[in-house]
């Protein structure tokens, strides 16, 4: 298993970190004290399962522009007078707006603090509707399925087989550089992450509003632990640490294991840290992006220098009842990033973490009648105020049945690539120019490593 | 007889860039021993490799069994087995012994182990070390004439072993209290090691025998070594020309000639021929090779074994031929007895594994969502295929007409009642194999409570009932079934699926066009009949489809929707339609007439006849050859093992194929060939073995375990809000993905070996710790029939009163417990700290020990896989 250090590519000559018995040993983690990444970034992945509908999410105002995109979506069509007006310093002639339900994310848009990534997704190559209709050329392989998808945004693997994820392959990378951290650069508040794997290093998965309550061996409710739950917990500690003969014995021993060495750092550093005084939403996606600005909060408890965080959103798979549905998504998704942002600008923080937007591809421009199907090429959100804001990022894509990118009942061939997106990310927090192939295998493929919108 | 690749050892010394998965190449290895059974005849030692350290005797008169041996500890994985004399005289079976080589899975250590060959035979001498950890395990064969002075009287043990790095294959020989004699190099370039014989011959001749193929030109030979000198003698070639027979394994005639003189010993080779696999026996004189002649033993049927020739059985002075065979099943076994100078067949036996109380609990963990020891005893008593069969015939327990009774009159929460049904079919329902199998489908084919169903109890209950109906039925009809649930049309869009407006943009709904193909039917994939993918020219996977077969299929699923005549409100208080409960009708003028590409190069014509359409493209998907190899894999994944070998799922997806009458999609007969195939019966062998048990199935298992009651008086076992309280509720998946995906690998050894354990998705920090506290809660706190127990949310109490009944002896509580919970067989690290713990609580309190032990041992890993 090879690891990729980071200061392989930038040539430091650094001493290695010292390896000790370390409570986050279960999770690949070094300890020491170099830390040549000394300034604090993290990620925010804001990954929309099932296919984000994003042809109504930046919409073309102007008229001729718009025309063609309402008679390719039909009934599903956002009104023109409803768009949330948008204009982007890097104007392509072209009138914007933003689906009605998004007005956060408008005030970040205009305030600087957001900008869209236009038609990007999987490739392995460049892409020309005529070399598509040819098979002409490499495209991801198993386009338009849910869980392929998702793993080619998550590992970038193209047509090669792969097991890590990209945000894994930087938490390898940087592993050396941050053996200070008190607990795992990568943290998922959304399940096991296949963008999260690594060969060195592991996630850590918490729920919605932290890592779970140890109820077992820390006291029921409002009891304190007793003598008892401590000796059950030192057994269960000596069983776990003995020998199995199974490999999925002894894989379930490390989860438990590595759940119980974390459990207090993770615990106190929140209970100590600051809350954030924003009142974020209810939802599934608040209550992440809460618990992931506690997190941020605690970064000093926790001697944090680089994190990559995992929160997901569920229902973009619009089929059906679209018009009902994503308006409702939009509204969360918008007072989400709204909240998240303002939490950041509470922390201090906001120039130092950068949110961005996943999701297993764009839809069809066309109707099923009150939904959509999979698509390919679709827009993505990064927010922040590293990011260079207010801007438009990769080419607006026609939207008439017919463009130049449109193929199959209007599935975009996306004109920029997952690849050059996360390059870009990847390159902000610290990954060396050097070392971007180790984290987007085919940035190779793509003229352009650095899509500039993070300044 | 030799033995398939030890994973074990090559996962410690990492020799093994890639796993291949556990194809036990061999299920079972022979030798004669001394007639116990006072018949006349010899009877036989059976080593079923792949059910652990022990040895089963059997009459050779009638096939009955005459009890078992066991040879070392449980994590001693078995190779071989050779029996000799134990001193009874010249060639003599009377008074023998058994000779068992073993790989210690926790070291990597090589020994044979002497037992005297009778019921609960006893140990004889200390155990034999043989090579080192670096050594893999071939074979071990007995010399009874070590010194070649032609009298039996110095027998020595010989084992067959090779080293990948660096590479090296030897015999080494050793007495029977492990002094060296031998240890020869017999590597030739690119061979493989098949079999070892000792050959007792006089004037100093005797020697050992191996039979190995060549891996370039596939010919078999036999390399020896000359025991009094260790000299190198002539290879034998089994055969010239281009005939060249599988060759099996290897004995020894001693009489060659029959003229009761043991002085011209020749070669018995067990091969099997092509193309027809006729297994047969040639034989070849010792000294110079000559071919002596064949017997046609076992027609092609039978997969031959193992071989061993013993001589002087009932004083005859004639030898014979014991072969073993198996079938496909774990139950089948043949044991063939040949007179060998004639070939004449002398018995013919179909004897019955013998199992114990801890091979039946681990057959019930795949059966079942839950072993317990009541149910081990019957499956002991009746056999695996009794037991199957028993099954088939019960009664399904359904959950609707229960959830919908509750609901009038409780009114309560749709999702809380739906699953506190289920539980309790779960745990009493007495058809566990359907009710097995059922959960198994309804996590291929998946609805899920979790979003756009979240208030559709009655539905999902109604799809749970549709799935347990089907378990054993024809696949093409559960296609059907599932495809006109209602709860399926909304989960995945079909219901209310329109045809094309072609002036409005609209296209039908793809939403189960593609799920029906890629999770339920046929993968994205083709398929070879093992269920590995096939490769193009370049090495990358064929597509089972196209887009434009995804929107022919949309076509045809249009035009469906809710059986208006159903519509009628639940009385008198629930509001939901018994129409999310029936079947889905055709309303034509929404369906779509055109001419629908399906697979395989199928049109449908234009046609107004969409129930004909539906018919039609399912039946096209239904013979896609990918089905037999999809669903086979998928099921064994969910009942048996994580890592199937492809032998093992070709030998399913052919039962899924034509179930021996001529039908394709038998369910009930596939599940049988699943649960009985020699792949599914092993014991701890392999590290590779099994699967992890998902949070639900531990549940489960813990509450049959112990006949878990509901602490209120409805007997509804309600959990509120189970997927935050466990971490799992049945039919509440995240996604149609399922809780888990298929090829999901954690990092670390599983991931670098190339094999996945889906259920390990969801042993994460967060669910880890949220099942390990409900676990808790269940053998603590919450487990009461108190009052107080009204506020808490999980209503299912397990009664320990058997087990507190034992608690003030610490080491019977937990013999208790572990015979409960893991079918006896409880690590020796679990029990002692098990023991250290409830010590410590005062014998007063046998609750607090039980609550303590219980939960130790429920939260264990060994109580989180099975095997």
């Amino acid at each position: 298993m090879s690891v990729i250090n980071r200061r392989d590519f930038l040539k430091a000559a650094g001493a290695g970190a010292a390896l000790g018995v370390s409570p986050l040993a279960g999770f690949g983690q070094t300890v020491g004290s170099a830390a040549s990444l000394s300034n604090y970034r993290a990620l925010v992945c804001i990954y929309l399962f099932g296919g984000n509908d994003s042809f109504n999410m930046v919409v073309p105002r102007s008229v001729a522009k718009y025309n063609a995109y309402a008679a390719s979506r039909q009934n599903l069509a956002v009104p023109r007078d409803s768009l949330l007006r948008i204009t982007p310093l890097n104007s392509d002639g072209v009138n914007y707006g933003l689906h009605p339900a998004l007005p956060e994310l408008r005030n970040l848009f205009r305030n600087g603090n957001a900008a869209f990534i236009n038609n990007v997704g999987t490739l392995v190559q460049p892409v020309t509707k005529e070399k598509y209709l040819d098979d002409a050329v490499n495209i991801p392989p198993q386009l338009f399925s849910h869980n392929s998808q998702q793993d080619q945004w998550q590992t970038l693997k193209g047509l090669a087989v792969s097991r890590t994820g990209w945000g894994g392959r930087i938490a390898d990378m940087f592993r050396d550089d941050l053996a200070g951290q008190r607990f795992p650069t990568n943290i998922s508040l959304h399940g096991d992450q296949l963008m999260l794997t690594a060969n060195a290093t592991t996630p850590y998965v918490m729920g919605l509003d932290g890592p779970a309550k140890l109820v077992a061996f820390n006291g029921t409710f409002r009891q304190p632990q007793t003598y008892y739950q401590q000796q059950l917990r030192e057994a269960y500690e000596r069983v776990l640490a003995g020998s199995h003969k199974s490999v999925y014995g002894r894989a379930f021993a490390e989860s438990q294991q590595r759940a119980l060495q974390s459990y207090e750092t993770i615990r106190s550093a929140i209970a100590d840290a600051e809350p954030v005084a924003v009142q974020f939403s209810s939802s599934d996606l608040g209550r992440q992006l809460r618990t992931v600005a506690n997190l941020i909060s605690a970064r000093e408890q926790l001697q944090m220098k680089r994190q990559i965080f995992f929160v997901g959103a569920g229902g973009f798979d619009t089929h059906d009842y679209q018009n009902e549905f994503q308006p409702q998504l939009y509204a969360d998704l918008s007072k989400c990033l709204g909240d998240f942002y303002l939490a950041l600008q509470q922390l201090g923080v906001a120039d130092s973490v950068t949110a961005f937007t996943q999701s297993d591809f764009g839809r069809t421009l066309t109707s099923n009648g009150d939904g959509t199907d999979h698509g390919w090429g679709g827009i993505q959100v990064v927010v922040g105020g590293a990011v260079d804001g207010s801007k438009f990022f990769g080419t607006y894509p026609e939207l008439s049945m017919g463009g130049p990118d449109e193929v199959s009942g209007g599935r975009l061939i996306p004109t920029t690539s997952a690849d050059q997106y996360v390059a870009t990310l990847s390159k902000w927090l610290g990954v060396p120019d050097a070392g971007i192939e180790q984290i987007v295998p085919n940035i190779g493929n793509f003229a352009q490593r650095d899509l500039g919108f993070m300044g | 007889m030799s033995k398939f690749y030890s994973v074990a050892l090559l996962l410690c010394i990492g020799m093994l860039a890639s796993a291949t998965g556990n194809a036990a190449e061999k299920s079972f290895d022979i030798a004669p021993i001394a007639d116990l059974s006072s018949d006349g005849f010899a009877d036989v030692a059976v080593l079923p490799l792949s059910e652990g350290p022990k040895v089963w005797l059997y009459s050779s008169a009638d096939g009955s069994p005459l009890g078992t041996v066991s040879f070392f500890a449980r994590h001693w994985m078995p190779v071989a087995l050779a029996a000799f004399s134990g001193g009874g005289g010249e060639g003599s079976v009377k008074d023998s012994r058994i000779a068992l080589l073993a790989l210690n899975n926790e070291t990597g250590t090589l020994s044979v182990q002497v037992r005297t060959a009778e019921a609960d035979g006893s140990k004889v001498g200390s155990n034999i070390g043989f090579f080192n950890s670096t050594y893999q395990p071939i074979d071990v064969a007995v010399v009874d004439d070590t010194n070649g002075d032609g009298i039996s009287n110095d027998p020595s043990i010989a084992v067959l072993a090779q080293r990948y790095y660096p590479w090296r294959q030897a015999v080494q020989l050793r007495t029977l209290d492990g002094q060296l004699l031998g240890n020869w190099t017999i590597t030739q370039p690119r061979q493989q090691l098949l079999s070892l014989a000792g050959v007792s011959m006089t004037k100093g001749q005797s020697r050992v025998s191996a039979l190995v193929k060549g891996k370039d030109d596939g010919k078999a030979r036999i390399l020896s070594v000359r025991i009094a000198d260790g000299e190198a003698l002539p290879a034998i070639e089994l055969a010239t020309g281009w005939w060249q027979p599988d060759a099996l394994d290897l004995s020894v005639q001693r009489d060659g000639d029959g003229d009761g003189m043991a002085n011209d010993p020749a070669y018995v080779i067990l091969v099997k021929n092509q193309p027809n696999g006729e297994q047969s026996l040639i034989l070849k004189d010792v000294g110079s090779g000559s071919f002596l002649g064949s017997r046609q033993v076992i027609d092609g049927s039978w997969q031959s074994e193992s071989l061993s020739v013993a001589a002087d059985l009932g004083g005859d002075d004639k030898e014979y031929a014991f072969i073993i065979a198996s079938g496909d099943s774990s139950e089948e076994l043949l044991v063939n007895v040949r007179e060998l100078e004639s070939g004449n067949q002398v018995a013919n036996l179909r004897p019955n594994p013998i199992r114990t109380i801890a091979d039946a609990f681990r057959f019930l963990n795949q059966a079942t969502l839950g072993a317990t020891k009541e149910e081990a005893s019957r499956v002991v008593d009746m056999g695996y295929e009794a037991w199957i069969d028993e099954q088939m015939e019960l009664p399904v327990s359904l959950s609707l007409p229960f959830v919908y009774a509750e609901l009038q009159i409780t009114g309560d929460i749709e999702r809380t009642t739906r699953t506190a049904v289920w539980i309790r079919n779960a745990i009493h329902g007495p058809d566990q194999l359907r009710q097995r199998v059922a959960f198994a489908l309804s996590e291929i084919m998946v609805v899920s409570e979790v979003g756009v169903l979240h208030d559709w109890g009655l539905g999902i209950a109604s799809y749970q009932d549709m799935l347990a109906n089907n378990a054993f039925g024809n696949f093409r009809n559960l296609m059907e079934d599932v495809t006109l649930h209602p709860a399926m049309g909304m989960y995945l869009s079909m219901l209310g699926n329109l045809k094309p407006d072609p002036e409005k943009n609209i296209r039908p709904d793809e939403n189960f066009a593609r799920e029906l193909m890629q999770l339920f039917t046929i993968g994205l994939d083709e398929l070879n009949i093992d269920g590995t993918v096939k490769k193009d020219a370049q090495g990358h996977g064929i597509p089972t489809y196209t887009q434009d077969i995804i929107q022919g299929f949309a076509h045809v699923f249009t035009g469906w929707y809710y059986d208006k005549s159903a519509d009628e409100p639940y009385p008198p208080i629930h509001p939901n339609n018994r129409n999310r409960t029936v079947p889905m009708v055709l309303i034509p003028e929404r369906h779509d007439t055109g001419p629908k590409t399906l697979l395989n190069g199928v049109t449908l014509p234009a046609r107004n006849d969409g129930e004909r359409d539906l018919k039609d493209a399912l039946d096209n998907i239904f013979q896609h050859p990918n089905v037999g190899p999809f669903i086979s894999t998928r099921l064994i994944e969910r009942l048996v093992t994580s890592n199937p070998s492809p032998a093992y799922v070709a030998r399913v997806a052919r039962v899924f194929n034509d179930n021996g009458k001529g039908i394709r999609g038998d369910l009930g007969a596939v599940v049988k060939a699943i649960l009985l195939d020699k792949e599914a019966r092993p014991g701890m062998f392999s590290p590779i073995d099994g699967k992890l048990k998902e949070p639900l199935l531990r549940l489960t298992q813990l509450w049959r375990a112990y006949g878990a009651l509901p602490t209120e008086t409805s007997n509804l076992y309600r959990i509120e809000k189970m997927w935050e309280q466990v971490g799992q509720g049945p039919l509440d998946a995240e996604s149609v993905f399922n809780f888990f995906q298929p090829n999901y690998a954690p990092p670390g050894e599983i991931r670098d070996m190339q094999l996945v354990a889906p259920e390990l998705q969801i042993a994460t920090d967060y669910l880890t710790t949220i099942f390990t506290s409900y676990l808790y809660l269940q053998t603590h706190d919450w487990n009461t029939l108190e009052p107080e127990g009204y506020k808490y949310p999980s209503k299912i109490f397990i009664d320990f009163e058997e087990d507190n009944a034992l608690a003030a002896d610490p080491d019977a509580l937990i013999d208790g417990i572990a015979e409960r919970l893991l079918g006896g067989e409880i690590s020796a690290t679990l029990r002692s700290e098990v023991r250290k713990l409830i010590v410590d609580i005062p014998a007063e309190w046998p609750e607090s020990r039980t609550s303590a032990a219980i939960f130790l041992i429920a939260s264990s890993p060994e109580f989180a896989y099975q095997y």
